[in-house]
C-alpha cells in the first residue's frame, strides 16, 4: 500500500474513531502520486456529491483524476450501492491496520532503505505512525522511543540491535504466577509514545532474585503503593518475550516498609561479579533482541567517587569497573551525592548499552541507616 | 547471485559496512539483484537487512570502565568580588562560609548572597551561637527573624532555636509540634497501606499543617518521603490540586530526596505541576536538580515557562538564561514579563538596573513586588535611591516590607564588596537600551574628551558630571567608567571607586588592565586596609583576592608587593 493511501486511511480512521456521533466529515485531503507528479487533492462531500480540487485550484488534471478514480474504486468495493452519507462509512472498506509485528517489520525495512540520513529528513514518518497505531503494548511503545533515541545519537549498534528485534521478535506468551514474594526496589519513568510516559517498577523475587517489571502508562491504574514496598502476590500474570518479564498483579497484599530481614535477603541476592553481570546482559539481549532492558541488583565491593573530577568509580572484588551510561546524568549525580557520606549495600541498574559497550543507568541504591534499610531513588 | 553477493559482502560482515548502510540507506531495491533471484524488490531488501543485522548486531558487548563526565555546575563566578567568589565550603586557600566567624559578614551574606550562600550562612550562625557575645547574638537573631525565604525554613528554625534567648520556648514548641506531626503522619500513612478504606492522610491536612510538614520535611522518615513521592508521581489517585499543594509545601522543604520525583513532574502534561516542580527544584541544593532543570529549560518553548525555569536555574547560580530573560522582560505578555522579572534577580548585573527601574510602578502590584525583590538582589547603589523615591508613592507604601528587605540586601551586598552608597551619583534616567547607538557612542566620546580636559584643568566635579552624561549615552563603553574611576581614586573616594572599577572591568578587562591598573590596584589596596582596620577581615581578604586575579604586571612593582604583603599578612593572622 502506498504512503498516500495510508494517509487517507489514517484520516478516515481518525474521523471514525474520534469524531462525536453528531460530527460529519465534510472534507478529505488525499495525497496522490501520478508518474513523477505528486500533490494534494481535496475531496468535499456536499449533499451526496463529491467535489475535487487540487492545490493549484484546478478541478481537472491527472492528480484530480487519480484521486477521483481511487475514491470511486473504494466506494464501489465498500458499501453497497450509492454514494455514502458520510465519510465514516468508508472505514468499512479500508484494509485493517497492520498488526504489531508487521508494522515493526515494515518500519525496519523502510529504515533500511532510508538510512539515518533519510530518517532525519522525515522519511520514516508514515511508517513510524503505523507502528505507533499498531503498538497496543508498552513493549512496542518503548521500542519506538528507544529507536528514536538511538537515531538521535546515531548509535549504529543500538539501531541494528533494535532492527533485529523488529525482524525477529521473541514469541510473546503469558504465564500465570502465584504466591510470589516480591520487593519493589526501583521505579522510573521512561519515554514511550511521549516523554516519560511509561512508569516502570522493578520487582525482585525474593525466592530467586529474578527481576520483573510492572508497567503503567501515564494515567493508567496499577498496583498501589510507594517505592520501596514488599508485595505478597496471590495471583499475577507475567508476559514473557521481553526482559524483564512484564507483570500484571491481580491479587496482592502490601507492606510499605522494608524490614531488616528483607533488606539482608536482597543484599544476599545481589550480583557481585561485574563480568558475570555483563554476561547476563548479553544473554538477555540475545534472548530478546530489541525488547530487553534488563534490570539487576548488584553489590559492588568498592564504591568510589572522584569528587574532584566528579566521576563515579564503582568496582567489584576483581577490580572490574561498572560502566555508567550517560542516559541520565541526574541519576549519576544523585549516586555521587549518596556516595559522599554513605557506603551503600546494593545498587539497582538497568542495562543500556551505548555504541556497543556495556553501560548501566543507576536506578536506586540501598543502604542501612540507623539500623533501618533505606532505598534511595536515583532516577525519576 | 553475483550481484547479491557483492551487495552483501560490500556492506555486511563488518561494523563499518553496517554503519555505512544504516547511515546512508540502501535506497529502493536493486532491480538487477531482484531479477537474478526472481524476487520482488521488497524481498531482496528484507533479505539483505536480515543478513546484515544477524551478522553485525552486537550480541556480546565488550565491557569497559567508563563513567560519563558529570557536569557539576558551579556558582556564578562572573562576579569577582568577595561575595561573588565566596563558596559555601572552605577548600585549600579559599575561604568558605563554613569557616567565617565574623557575624556582620555572615549577616551580610545572609541578606545579599545566593540561596546556597544564605543556607550556609544560616547554618554557620547556628553553629557559632554558643560562642557569640550577646550583642552579636541579638543582631544575628534579628537578621534571621527578618528572613522570609522558601527552602530555608528548617535551617532558619534551627538556627533561631540555637540563637534566640527571647522566644526560645515558642520556637522549640513549634519544632516539637512539627516533629509530632511528622511522626503521626508516618503512622497514618502506614495504616493507609495496611487497611482498606483509610483515606489518604496528607489530603486531610489543612494548609497550615501542610506548610508545617513542608518546613520540617527534611526530618521526615524515608517511608513518608516514599509516600509523598508516590502521590506526586501519580501512583495514588489524588486530584491534581492536592498534588499541586503538596509540591508547594515541598518547595519550602528544599529536600534533596525529592529531586528524582520532581524531575519526573517536569515532563508532566499539566503545566502547573511542571512549573511548580521547577520552582521546588530551584530551592533544592543538589547538582542533579540543576541538571534536570537545565534539560527541562532546553525542552520548553513558551517564553513564560522558560522564564520560570530560568528563575529556578538562576537559584542554582546558572546564568545561561540571562540574555533571554532580558528579552522576555520587554515582552508584551504580562505573565512572561512577571516570570522574567522574578527570575533575573539572582543573576542580574548592573546592566539590568535600567530595564528593571523602567518597569517599576508601571504594572500590577505583583510585578512591583517582583521588581523590588530583583532590585534588592541586584545590589546596585542606584537602586537604593530609586527605592527611596518609590517608597513615597502610594504603591511604595503598600510594599513597605519588600522595600525594607530589598534595601537591606543592597546595603549588605555593597558592604561586602567594600562599596559605599555615593550620594553624588545621579540616578540614571529610566531609558532602556539594548546597545548603544553609533550616535550615542560618538556623544559619549565627546563627553569623555571634555571631561578629561576638566580633569586636567583641576575641576574634578565638572569632569564627573560630564562622565555621568557620557555613561548615560553609552553604558557599554569602558572609557567614561575608567576616567571616573581614576578621578575617584585620585580623590581617595575608594568605596565609591570600587563599583566603578568593577563595572569597567566587566565591560573591557583588557583596557582596564592596560590603562588604569595602577589606579585600580591602589583603590583595592587602600580599601582593603581600611576594611581590615574596621575589623572586616573577610571583606579585606576578598578585595585583595579580587585585585590579585587581575594582570598586575603593568602596576609598579612596589604596589604589587604591597598587595601581596597585605594578603599574606591577613593569611598569617588568620592562621
Amino acid at each position: 500500500m502506498s504512503a498516500a493511501l495510508w494517509r487517507i486511511a489514517l484520516a478516515i480512521d481518525a474521523a471514525g474513531t474520534n469524531a462525536s456521533p453528531s460530527a460529519e466529515v465534510e472534507r478529505l485531503v488525499i495525497e496522490v502520486t501520478v508518474g513523477t507528479r505528486r500533490g494534494l487533492v481535496t475531496a468535499s462531500l456536499r449533499e451526496g456529491r463529491a467535489f475535487f480540487v487540487d492545490e493549484t485550484g484546478a478541478t481537472t488534471g491527472p492528480l484530480v483524476q487519480g484521486a477521483r478514480a481511487w475514491l470511486e474504486s473504494l466506494l464501489v468495493s465498500g458499501t453497497a450501492g450509492g454514494p455514502p452519507e458520510s465519510l465514516r462509512e468508508l472505514r468499512m472498506s479500508l484494509p485493517p491496520r497492520l498488526n504489531e509485528a508487521d508494522a515493526l517489520r515494515d518500519f525496519a525495512l523502510t529504515f533500511w532503505r532510508s538510512g539515518i540520513a533519510g530518517a532525519k529528513r522525515g522519511a520514516l514518518e508514515d511508517s513510524l505512525r503505523q507502528v505507533r497505531l499498531a503498538a497496543s503494548k508498552t513493549a512496542q511503545a518503548r521500542w519506538i522511543a528507544r529507536f528514536q533515541q538511538a537515531l538521535l545519537a546515531e548509535d549504529v549498534q543500538c539501531l541494528a540491535h533494535l532492527l533485529r528485534g523488529a525482524l525477529s521478535p521473541s514469541k510473546a506468551s503469558t504465564v500465570t504466577l502465584s504466591d510470589l514474594h516480591l520487593v519493589e526496589v526501583a521505579r522510573e519513568h521512561v519515554d514511550a509514545k511521549s516523554a516519560r510516559q511509561l512508569e516502570r517498577r522493578t520487582l525482585i523475587d525474593l525466592a530467586d532474585g529474578k527481576a520483573y517489571c510492572e508497567e503503567r502508562m501515564q494515567g493508567a491504574v496499577a498496583s498501589i503503593g510507594p517505592m520501596p514496598r514488599v508485595l505478597e502476590v496471590g495471583l499475577g500474570e507475567a508476559q514473557l518475550g521481553v526482559s524483564p518479564p512484564s507483570l500484571s498483579i491481580h491479587q496482592y497484599t502490601l507492606q510499605a516498609t522494608l524490614d531488616a530481614a528483607t533488606g539482608r535477603q536482597l543484599e544476599a541476592l545481589a550480583e557481585r561479579d561485574i563480568r558475570r553481570l555483563m554476561e547476563r546482559v548479553d544473554m538477555e539481549l540475545a534472548a530478546h533482541p530489541g525488547f530487553a532492558e534488563p534490570v539487576f541488583l548488584i553489590a559492588p565491593s568498592t564504591w568510589g567517587s572522584d569528587t574532584r573530577r566528579e566521576q563515579l568509580d564503582v568496582r567489584d572484588a576483581s577490580d572490574v569497573a561498572l560502566c555508567f551510561s550517560d542516559e541520565d546524568l541526574a541519576a549519576c549525580l544523585a549516586l555521587l551525592d549518596v556516595l559522599r557520606d554513605r557506603m551503600p549495600a546494593w545498587l539497582v541498574v538497568r542495562a543500556a548499552p551505548r555504541r556497543g559497550l556495556h553501560a548501566f543507568v543507576p536506578l536506586s541504591v540501598g543502604y542501612l541507616e540507623d539500623g533501618a534499610w533505606v532505598v534511595r531513588r536515583l532516577r525519576g | 547471485m553475483a550481484a547479491l553477493s557483492a551487495h552483501l559482502s560490500a556492506s555486511a560482515g563488518n561494523l563499518r559496512g553496517l554503519a555505512a548502510r544504516l547511515e546512508e540507506g540502501t535506497g529502493p531495491g536493486d532491480s538487477a539483484i531482484a531479477r537474478e533471484l526472481a524476487l520482488e524488490t521488497t524481498s531482496e531488501d528484507a533479505l539483505a537487512l536480515a543478513v546484515m543485522v544477524r551478522v553485525d548486531a552486537p550480541r556480546a558487548f565488550e565491557g569497559a570502565a567508563w563513567s560519563p563526565p558529570l557536569p557539576v555546575p558551579s556558582e556564578t563566578k562572573s562576579d569577582a568580588s568577595f561575595l561573588g567568589q565566596l563558596d559555601t565550603t572552605t577548600s585549600g586557600a579559599r575561604i568558605g562560609i563554613d569557616s567565617l566567624d565574623d557575624v556582620p559578614t555572615l549577616i551580610g551574606v545572609l541578606r545579599g548572597g545566593s540561596l546556597r550562600q544564605r543556607r550556609a550562612s544560616i547554618r554557620r550562625l547556628g553553629e557559632l551561637a554558643p560562642t557569640l557575645v550577646e550583642r552579636d547574638r541579638v543582631e544575628a537573631d534579628q537578621a534571621l527573624s527578618a528572613m522570609r525565604e522558601e527552602g530555608l525554613s528548617l535551617e532558619l528554625a534551627r538556627a533561631r532555636a540555637a540563637l534566640s534567648s527571647t522566644d526560645l520556648t515558642e520556637l522549640r514548641a513549634e519544632e516539637l509540634l512539627a516533629t509530632e506531626a511528622l511522626e503521626a503522619l508516618t503512622q497514618q500513612v502506614a495504616r493507609y497501606y495496611e487497611q482498606e478504606g483509610e483515606q489518604e492522610p496528607l489530603s486531610l491536612l489543612d494548609a497550615e499543617s501542610l506548610a508545617r510538614i513542608g518546613t520540617h520535611f527534611r526530618g521526615a522518615s524515608e517511608g513518608l518521603v516514599a509516600h509523598v513521592s508516590a502521590i506526586l508521581e501519580g501512583a495514588l489517585i489524588v486530584p491534581d490540586e492536592s498534588r499541586l499543594a503538596l509540591i508547594s509545601a515541598m518547595r519550602i522543604s528544599g529536600d534533596p530526596r525529592l529531586v528524582a520525583v520532581l524531575g519526573v513532574l517536569l515532563d508532566s502534561p499539566s503545566r502547573e505541576l511542571a512549573l511548580e516542580s521547577a520552582r521546588a527544584l530551584g530551592t533544592i541544593d543538589s547538582h542533579g536538580a540543576h541538571v534536570l532543570l537545565r534539560d527541562a529549560y532546553r525542552a520548553r518553548t513558551t517564553p513564560a515557562d522558560r522564564a520560570v525555569l530560568a528563575g529556578a536555574l538562576a537559584l542554582h547560580g546558572d546564568v545561561s538564561a540571562r540574555a533571554e530573560l532580558r528579552d522576555t522582560m520587554r515582552a508584551d505578555d504580562p505573565k512572561a514579563r512577571l516570570a522574567a522579572v522574578q527570575a533575573i534577580g539572582s543573576i542580574a548585573t548592573s546592566d539590568d538596573f535600567d530595564p528593571l527601574a523602567s518597569l517599576l510602578g508601571t504594572g500590577t502590584l505583583g510585578l512591583d513586588r517582583a521588581l523590588i525583590r530583583s532590585l534588592g538582589k541586584l545590589g546596585d547603589a542606584r537602586a537604593l535611591r530609586l527605592l527611596r523615591e518609590f517608597r513615597a508613592s502610594e504603591r511604595g507604601r503598600v510594599l513597605q516590607a519588600e522595600m525594607d528587605d530589598a534595601m537591606q540586601s543592597i546595603r549588605a551586598q555593597m558592604e561586602l564588596r567594600g562599596e559605599r552608597d555615593a550620594p553624588q551619583v545621579r540616578v540614571a534616567p529610566i531609558i532602556v537600551r539594548s546597545e548603544s547607538s553609533r550616535w550615542g557612542r560618538f556623544r559619549c566620546q565627546m563627553h569623555v574628551f571634555v571631561a578629561d580636559l576638566w580633569r586636567r584643568a583641576g575641576f574634578p566635579v565638572r569632569a564627573l558630571r560630564r562622565l555621568n552624561l557620557a555613561i548615560e549615552m553609552a553604558r557599554d563603553v569602558a572609557e567614561p567608567w575608567i576616567l571616573k574611576g581614576m578621578i575617584l581614586e585620585a580623590r581617595q573616594s575608594d568605596a565609591e571607586a570600587l563599583g566603578i572599577w568593577r563595572r569597567a572591568i566587566e565591560i573591557d578587562r583588557d583596557v582596564v588592565q592596560r590603562r588604569a591598573i595602577r589606579a585600580v590596584a591602589r583603590t583595592f589596596l587602600r580599601r582593603a586596609e581600611a576594611t581590615r582596620e574596621e575589623g572586616r577581615r573577610d571583606v579585606a581578604r576578598g578585595l585583595l583576592d579580587e585585585v590579585l586575579a587581575l594582570d598586575l604586571s603593568r602596576a609598579p612593582i612596589a604596589l604589587q608587593q604591597a598587595i601581596r604583603r597585605e594578603r599574606e599578612r591577613l593569611a598569617l593572622e588568620d592562621a
